[in-house]
């Protein structure tokens, strides 16, 4: 069974939803990133979407490009950010799934890449700008590894397409939120209750929300629907804002709890939802 | 066969690369192009805009003393710096702004490395009653800041992007985020045959009335068909534009030039076809300017509309299949061919078609007198003049 399905399911068990933080590997250094995976393990991150660092983030919004442009002050890539989600898994325990743009990945090697995704640390791969029409290279080489190619559906995705995605879909649905790039927005998308249930119903997998979810207030809520809440932006704009050291741990570890307490609390003020896989 | 494949691809390169947001998209303006490309009434609008407002057909002009300068092959130039906007350029915004207002759509974005794109967009945007935003390199403004002029005075809004390299590559990333944030109202019209799966086949299609023109002219003019042809290549679309009309013409030698900027070492060329590998930027696989962690490098030229890392995915494909061949031109001999046309043509190319220029001297010399050279002379060097008189006559 793929890492993926055994925390989705062990959620479900217990009626909670996951909480899925994003950080980019090496913002603004390794120690740092190492020091913030640890926090998120203790605030009680279920699933923890680690960012490859790439000079042309396109899927991105601002934060999460200073984000990388802060990380890139280094030569580091793809293989900086594996050392640091091995580390991840094996010391802490946290489920990695690694946010890679698909060039990292092809420039590396699609053979070399078969290698590291057999060694069970990564639990899966979201590749921003792979539509599913491209992926079937990437999805052979994952085969038979544990490590699930998750696929993304947006609101822009017409109904006989979300059929073909779910069909393709491994781990979990990436549903964006929004038309446009990741970042904090003001409100949350309309009618995202809705998009979230009728996807779970076609896929029959968990359905993880992402893009635009920008305070605790906004998690707590889609986490009385959805199987997965990642959060992204918010927490990185913290690292633009207190550097590194004890002020960014600080903070960083206040704003991933309040997170945490609000998605794994939301379906109990509710009546139990049973997620159906 | 003509390519792209149905999925896209020339060969291995090309595809659809993008955010799931906008395949549906992509779907969509393919659809709308397959739809419209063949209709008559599209043509007709098209051909009717090409004549009455870009001033084609554009001459195929024999260089006189260029060519008794070179002392070897006959070069002719293709005047596309006569079009309409100073650029050929214009063919393709043409092209994409008819279907735009087709597909009902209410705004165009564009990105713009030198500004000349930027300028044709605005141009279609004022001719057809759009919104339209540019979005621009901070450093590209700095050195071509009359088209950021030319683009205002045309109605547009031009976004200046001071993130990453502040060049095209970056302009490019922002008019994708705009169109994934808008993708439902807006037309993202690219300005090369560059992007995802259809933009490099459209784009390409829209921009070979260049080579129609010329094979005709060819006929009239010397009675057979010409032995060289020499284009600059940044996205590609000018080298195109010229080329696909005689793909199958194998004796035909086709040559692109590509900007050799300061020097050989990386972060100072844009020679991405002799220098890069493949990779994936701006939605297509291609050859690509990257670091050995696949990270895009940085790149440099005099010219604006070359300083970009990748290149459209067909002339990937045409240089491993060895249909076309790709050289470089340093900064040094573009500038000196700058003022070389101006001095002995009495016109003055842009910077980016100067590199085509100075390779096609270097090549006349040594061919025979009988031997044909045609230079795509894409676009006018009037925005250029700035940024040469700031340097020192």
């Amino acid at each position: 069974m793929s890492i993926l399905k055994e925390v989705f399911q062990h959620l479900a068990e217990q009626g909670r939803t996951a909480f899925m933080p994003y950080i980019t590997a090496g913002d603004p250094d390794a120690a740092t990133s190492w020091r913030l995976l640890e926090i998120l393990a203790d605030q009680g991150a279920d699933v923890v979407e680690l960012g490859v660092p790439f000079t042309d983030p396109l899927a991105d919004g601002p934060d999460n490009q200073k984000a990388a442009m802060r990380a890139l002050r280094r030569p580091v890539g793809l293989v900086d950010t594996l050392r640091l989600a091995e580390k991840a898994k094996r010391q802490l325990g946290l489920p990695i799934v690694l946010f890679s743009y698909y060039n990292s990945i092809y420039s590396y090697g699609l053979d070399k890449f078969r290698n590291i995704c057999r060694q069970g640390y990564l639990a899966g791969l979201v590749v921003p700008d792979l539509p599913f029409e491209e992926s079937a290279p990437l999805k052979k080489v994952l085969t038979g590894s544990g490590v699930d190619l998750v696929q993304f559906i947006s609101p822009t995705t017409p109904a006989g397409r979300r059929r073909k995605i779910a069909a393709a879909a491994q781990g979990f649905i990436y549903y964006v939120s929004l038309t446009g790039v990741t970042g904090r927005r003001q409100a949350l998308a309309v009618g995202l209750r809705r998009q979230v249930e009728e996807i779970r119903r076609i896929a029959g997998l968990p359905v993880a929300v992402g893009f635009g979810i920008s305070n605790p207030a906004h998690a707590g809520r889609v986490a009385c629907f959805a199987d997965g809440v990642i959060v992204g932006s918010a927490l990185v704009s913290l690292v633009e804002k207190f550097g590194r050291g004890k002020k960014l741990y600080n903070a960083f570890s206040a704003l991933a709890g309040r997170m945490a307490r609000a998605v794994h609390g939301a379906r109990n003020s509710e009546l139990p939802v049973s997620p159906k896989f | 066969m003509t390519l792209p494949n149905k999925n896209g691809r020339f060969g291995d390169y090309g595809g659809k690369f993008v955010p799931e947001t906008l395949m549906t998209a992509l779907a969509e303006l393919e659809a709308a192009y397959r739809r419209f490309k063949g209709q008559t009434a599209f043509k007709r609008e098209l051909d009717d805009l090409r004549r009455r407002f870009a001033g084609r057909p554009t001459p195929l002009y024999f260089a006189e003393r260029l060519t008794r300068l070179a002392g070897g092959a006959r070069i002719y130039l293709k005047r596309e710096d006569l079009c309409h906007t100073g650029a050929h350029k214009i063919n393709n915004t043409l092209g994409q702004g008819l279907l735009a207002a087709r597909m009902g759509k209410k705004r165009i974005i564009a990105e713009t490395g030198a500004g000349q794109h930027g300028v044709a967009t605005a141009t279609i945007a004022a001719l057809l009653d759009k919104t339209c935003d540019v979005y621009m390199g901070e450093e590209d403004v700095e050195r071509q800041r009359l088209n950021l002029f030319r683009m205002e005075l045309l109605g547009a809004r031009v976004k200046i992007v001071k993130l990453g390299s502040r060049t095209l590559k970056d302009a490019m990333n922002e008019a994708i985020r705009d169109w994934v944030t808008n993708v439902q109202d807006t037309y993202y019209l690219i300005g090369s045959t560059a992007g995802p799966h259809p933009y490099p086949e459209m784009v390409r299609d829209f921009q070979s009335v260049i080579g129609c023109e010329t094979k005709k002219q060819c006929r009239q003019l010397m009675g057979k068909l010409p032995d060289y042809l020499v284009a600059c290549v940044g996205g590609g679309s000018n080298a195109l534009g010229l080329w696909h009309q005689f793909l199958k013409d194998k004796k035909t030698k086709l040559i692109g030039v590509e900007a050799g900027g300061r020097g050989q070492a990386a972060g100072e060329h844009c020679s991405t076809l002799s220098k890069g590998r493949p990779g994936i930027l701006h939605g297509s696989l291609s050859y690509l300017l990257q670091d050995r962690r696949g990270q895009v490098l940085p790149t440099h030229s005099v010219s604006a509309g070359l300083d970009y890392p990748g290149v459209g995915p067909e002339h990937s494909y045409l240089k491993d299949s060895g249909r076309a061949q790709y050289v470089s031109v340093n900064d040094k001999e573009a500038l000196r061919a700058f003022r070389l046309l101006a001095k002995t043509e009495g016109i003055i190319p842009a910077l980016e078609s100067a590199h085509a220029v100075a390779y096609a001297v270097r090549l006349a010399r040594k061919l025979d007198k009988r031997k044909v050279i045609i230079v795509n002379l894409s676009g006018r060097g009037d925005k250029d003049v700035e940024q040469m008189f700031s340097k020192g006559r």
